[in-house]
C-alpha cells in the first residue's frame, strides 16, 4: 500500500473548501468552526482524513470508515501536536463526539466534560485536576458559598451591585474574571478596575478564570456567534466544567448572574446553568440595575458612550474607580487618533 | 539539572513514544498511557524515574504516550524532553553527551 502523507489543505481555495466540508458534513461534525489550521491525508484524489486546529483547540477530526484502524487519526493528532509544540502550546483540547473519544484517550487525551453530544479533552501535564488542585488553595470556610463569573468589559454600576447582593448574602463569594483576550480592554485592565471597584468588600477574593471559565476553551460561541443549539451545547459543556471542578473544589452553592434582557447568547447560557447546575448549585438571577435615567446599566450601553464620545454621561452608568480610567483611556486613544490624522 | 520551560519529544508512531515534560512544584508525576500498559506499564515508569534521577532532576511532570517504544527509544526521547526543557534551552552538544 502506498504511503499516506499528511498534507496541509487550502481552505480558502473553493474546490477544497466543498470537499472538505462535504467530508465532514459526511462525518456528521459541524464545518461552521473557526479554524486557522486545518489538515489532512488522501488517498489518490480522495480526502481519508481530516483535522484541524484554532489556537489550543484541535476541532473537525474526522477519519473515513473504510480507513480506520490505519493509524490515520495517529498521523493527523500528531501532525497537529507536532506543530502546536513548534508554537509552544503543550496544553491542548479537542471537541468530539461521545462515540470516538476512547480514540482519542489511547492518544493520551483525558477527558474534561462530556454532554449526550460533545466531549470536551485535553492533553498536557497541567490539566483541568491540577487547576482544581490549585482552586482548592483559596478555599473558604463558611456555610453560603458564593460566585460570580464576569467578563467585566468594563466594570459597571451593575457588576458592583451584583457583588453587593452576593457578598450581603453569602459569607464569601468568589468572583472569577474572564481572561479571554476578545474583549475591548485587556483582561489586566478589567480586572484591575474590577479590584479597585471591590477594595471595601471583605468577604470577596478575585480570580482569574483561566482556561476552564467562559473561555475559548469551554465556551467558544460566547466569542463567536452561532446557531442556538451549539451555543446550547457549548453552554452546557461549560456549565458542567463549573459544577465538576470549580464549585467542588471552592464549596461554592450559589451562582450569581444579572438577568439578560439583550444578548440572546447570553440568556440562553443563564437558562442552561440554572438547568445543569442544579441542584448541586443554585443560580440566582438578579434584575438588572438601571441608571438614574431609567436606563438599563450594561457594560454594552458603556461602550457605546465611549464610541460615540458620550463621556460626560458614564458617569452614571460606571463607579468612579472606573470613570477615572475611562477617562485617561480616551484621552490617549484621541491623542493617538489625532496623531493618526497628521 | 531543572525543568524549566514545558517540552516535548517523540511522535505518535507505532514503536514510538511521545513525551510532555513540564515543571513540578514537588517531585516527580508521571502519566503513562501505553498500548502494552499492562505488560510494560511499570517498567516504563520505573525507566523514566531512573533517566530523570540520573540526570539529577527531582520536580517534574512527565505524559507518556507510548506506542511500544524499545528501552533505547524512551530513554533518547526522554534525554531529548529534557534537553529542550532545561534553563535557556541551552546548546546541547549532541556529539558530547553520554
Amino acid at each position: 500500500m502506498e504511503q499516506l502523507e499528511v498534507v496541509r489543505l487550502n481552505l480558502a481555495r473553493k474546490d477544497v473548501y466543498e470537499v472538505w466540508k462535504a467530508f465532514l458534513d459526511n462525518h456528521g461534525m459541524q464545518s461552521d468552526e473557526v479554524v486557522t489550521d486545518t489538515l489532512g491525508i488522501y488517498e489518490g484524489e480522495k480526502l481519508v482524513a481530516t483535522g484541524s486546529f484554532h489556537k489550543n483547540i484541535i476541532k473537525c477530526v474526522a477519519v473515513d470508515k473504510g480507513h480506520r484502524g490505519q493509524c490515520l487519526l495517529n498521523k493527523i493528532v500528531n501532525e497537529i501536536v507536532t506543530e502546536l509544540s513548534q508554537k509552544d502550546i503543550y496544553h491542548y483540547f479537542v471537541y468530539t463526539k461521545p462515540d470516538v473519544i476512547g480514540k482519542f484517550i489511547d492518544l493520551g487525551f483525558k477527558k474534561v466534560v462530556c454532554t449526550n453530544r460533545l466531549c470536551l479533552l485535553e492533553r498536557g501535564v497541567y490539566g483541568v485536576e491540577y487547576y482544581k488542585h490549585n482552586l482548592k488553595m483559596h478555599y473558604q470556610e463558611g456555610h453560603v458559598i458564593g460566585s460570580i463569573v464576569m467578563n467585566a468589559n468594563p466594570f459597571t454600576k451593575g457588576h458592583l451591585y451584583l457583588v453587593q447582593y452576593a457578598a450581603s448574602l453569602c459569607d464569601f463569594v468568589h468572583i472569577f474574571v474572564v481572561e479571554e483576550e476578545e474583549s475591548l480592554f485587556p483582561f489586566s485592565i478589567r480586572y484591575e478596575l474590577v479590584k479597585q471597584g471591590l477594595t471595601s468588600l471583605k468577604n470577596v477574593k478575585l480570580h482569574s478564570a483561566g482556561n476552564y471559565i467562559v473561555s475559548n476553551t469551554t465556551f467558544p460561541s460566547y466569542f463567536i456567534n452561532k446557531k442556538a443549539d451549539i451555543t446550547t451545547e457549548h453552554a452546557r459543556l461549560d456549565a458542567s466544567i463549573f459544577e465538576h471542578y470549580i464549585a467542588s473544589a471552592l464549596g461554592i452553592k450559589y451562582r450569581f448572574v444579572g438577568e439578560e434582557p439583550f444578548s440572546p447568547t447570553t440568556k440562553i447560557y443563564n437558562r442552561v446553568l440554572k438547568e445543569v447546575l442544579y441542584p448541586t448549585v443554585q443560580l440566582v438571577e438578579i434584575p438588572r440595575l438601571t441608571a438614574s435615567n431609567g436606563d438599563i446599566i450594561s457594560a454594552t450601553k458603556v461602550r457605546d458612550l465611549i464610541e460615540t464620545n458620550n463621556v460626560e454621561l458614564l458617569g452614571n452608568y460606571v463607579p468612579r474607580t472606573t470613570l477615572k480610567y475611562l477617562k485617561t483611556y480616551k484621552k490617549q486613544k484621541m491623542e493617538v487618533n489625532q496623531f493618526g490624522n497628521n | 539539572m531543572e525543568i524549566i520551560n514545558q517540552s516535548t519529544s517523540g511522535t505518535l508512531e507505532s514503536s514510538d513514544i511521545q513525551i510532555i515534560l513540564g515543571p513540578n512544584k514537588q517531585g516527580i508525576d508521571i502519566d503513562i498511557r501505553s498500548s502494552v500498559q499492562k505488560q510494560f506499564g511499570e517498567h516504563i515508569d520505573m525507566l523514566i524515574r531512573k533517566i530523570l534521577s540520573d540526570k539529577m532532576i527531582e520536580h517534574a511532570k512527565v505524559l507518556v504516550v507510548d506506542n511500544g517504544a524499545l528501552d533505547c527509544t524512551i530513554r533518547a526521547r526522554m534525554e531529548t524532553a529534557i534537553y529542550r526543557s532545561i534553563e535557556g534551552n541551552q546548546r546541547v552538544e549532541w556529539g558530547v553527551i553520554k
